[in-house]
């Protein structure tokens, strides 16, 4: 039995600079600052990629998952790239400061870890839920007393603060996209 | 995975039907769901219709995903004879009308919710994490569809008419589709206590009955109406266009 590499710390960090170009499909912002990259580990030329989807049906997450492989495994050295889906529920509590200011200048609010909202245009926390369902599965509809706009908010899904498990066989099945090389014309 | 077509054979205690009749539930309901998006009394309405179907097809999606790889998940949905379809009766209704819809969803997610309970502590692979998941997600529908359920029959004494006349054609659907066809063989697959399930409906019914009690509303037993089955028109419609080039899509 061959024994495993230890995990290459150096190449994870190459890896994770990797991943926060690859940008949300769906959101102005990188999938590291909206806080869905829970793990790397990188053991000889393998990669693992562990990731929790902001929404189960969110759409754009085979191409997320899609755009993670290719862009890790064009880094020298790194020749496959598993990416496993944990469960355990995205919050807004995991959105960067970078992640935020990238949110707000599209319109859109992530909630702080206790669930308070602040408007993304003027940053008053006057503000109230318009309906909770907006114009894309992970978003609810706000409105802003002091400034008068209305604004988007993501959804928060971590209604306890209970920490998503990092490690360990993937909790959630891959999202079911479509198959290799895309959707061929009709 | 076996091939579609035997998904309805498969032997007592397998874990494979379970999850497939969870999965066509959420699949069914989703369909509706997106489909009649549009038809709402309120804008507002019709963009939380479209959201919840995207959510329902997503959580089949990965239900599915459990035993099946992509390409099987695909087949599945697209290719699978209906009577391979192991849907509950109360998904297999499609709703031309808005009350209709409103008891059909409510006593749709009142039930998923209380058997999410059950399944989240679910010992087979994968099932727990993500019935927790779901859970969080399909909160935002329970709660859109009580506040509805609520604010139409207070609305008026013929709005509530209305929607009473709509739970007693859905609750003996609701009531007929909340177990599996073996709920025994179901715990066992799932790792569950015996009878489990079985509690967690009579639990769901006496909370139902109490919660529309005090809107005025009774739930009364009955047969299931005939032509409640709806599933070859419902198919007929999602296949519509992917039968112009099955595969390519």
């Amino acid at each position: 039995m061959s024994a495993v590499p230890p995990p290459d710390r150096a190449r994870e960090r190459e890896v994770m600079r990797a991943l926060a170009a690859v940008e949300d499909p769906e959101l102005p912002v990188s999938i590291v600052d909206l806080g869905m990259v829970r793990a790397v580990t990188v053991r000889g030329s393998r990669a693992v990629v562990e990731l929790v989807p902001t929404f189960l049906a969110c759409p754009a997450l085979w191409m997320v998952e899609s755009e993670v492989r290719r862009s890790v495994t064009a880094l020298p050295g790194v020749a496959e790239c598993e990416v496993a889906w944990r469960a355990g529920g995205w919050s807004g509590a995991d959105v960067t400061e970078a992640g935020r200011r990238a949110l707000a200048g599209a319109g859109l609010a992530a909630p702080a870890a206790g669930g308070e909202v602040a408007c993304p245009f003027c940053g008053s926390p006057d503000v109230r839920p318009a309906s909770p369902f907006g114009s894309a599965v992970c978003r609810s509809a706000a409105y802003c007393d002091r400034c008068r706009t209305p604004f988007e908010v993501l959804k928060d899904k971590r209604s306890t603060g209970g920490a998503a498990p990092v490690s360990g066989a993937p909790d959630v099945p891959a999202p079911v996209g479509p198959p290799a090389g895309g959707h061929p014309a009709p | 995975m076996r091939p579609a077509s035997a998904v309805a054979e498969a032997a007592d205690g397998d874990l494979e039907p379970t999850l497939t009749w969870l999965a066509d539930d959420e699949l069914l309901t989703g369909h509706v769901l997106t489909s009649v998006a549009g038809w709402g009394p309120e804008l507002e309405i019709n963009v939380a219709m479209s959201s919840m179907g995207q959510d329902e097809i997503g959580h089949a999606r990965r239900l599915y995903g459990l035993f099946a790889d992509a390409g099987q998940a695909e087949r599945l949905v697209y290719e699978r004879p209906a009577a391979a379809f192991r849907a509950g009766l109360l998904a297999r209704t499609y709703p031309r009308e808005w009350e209709l819809l409103l008891a059909r969803q409510y006593l749709f997610e009142t039930a998923a919710d209380a058997r999410a309970a059950v399944l989240a502590r679910a010992t087979a692979a994968g099932v727990a994490a993500l019935m927790a998941e779901m859970a969080h997600e399909e909160r935002y529908h329970l709660d859109f569809w009580r506040t509805w359920l609520a604010t139409t029959s207070r609305r008026s004494d013929a709005a509530r008419a209305r929607v009473q006349r709509a739970l007693d054609r859905m609750w003996p659907l609701a009531a007929a589709s909340f177990l599996p066809e073996r709920p025994g063989a179901a715990e066992r697959a799932l790792g569950l206590p015996e009878g489990a399930l079985s509690r967690a409906r009579r639990e769901w019914a006496s909370a139902e009955r109490e919660a529309c009690q005090r809107l005025g509303l009774s739930l009364c037993d009955g047969p299931p109406e005939a032509g409640a089955d709806q599933l070859g028109a419902m198919l007929d419609e999602m296949r519509d266009v992917y039968q112009t080039a099955p595969g390519s899509w």
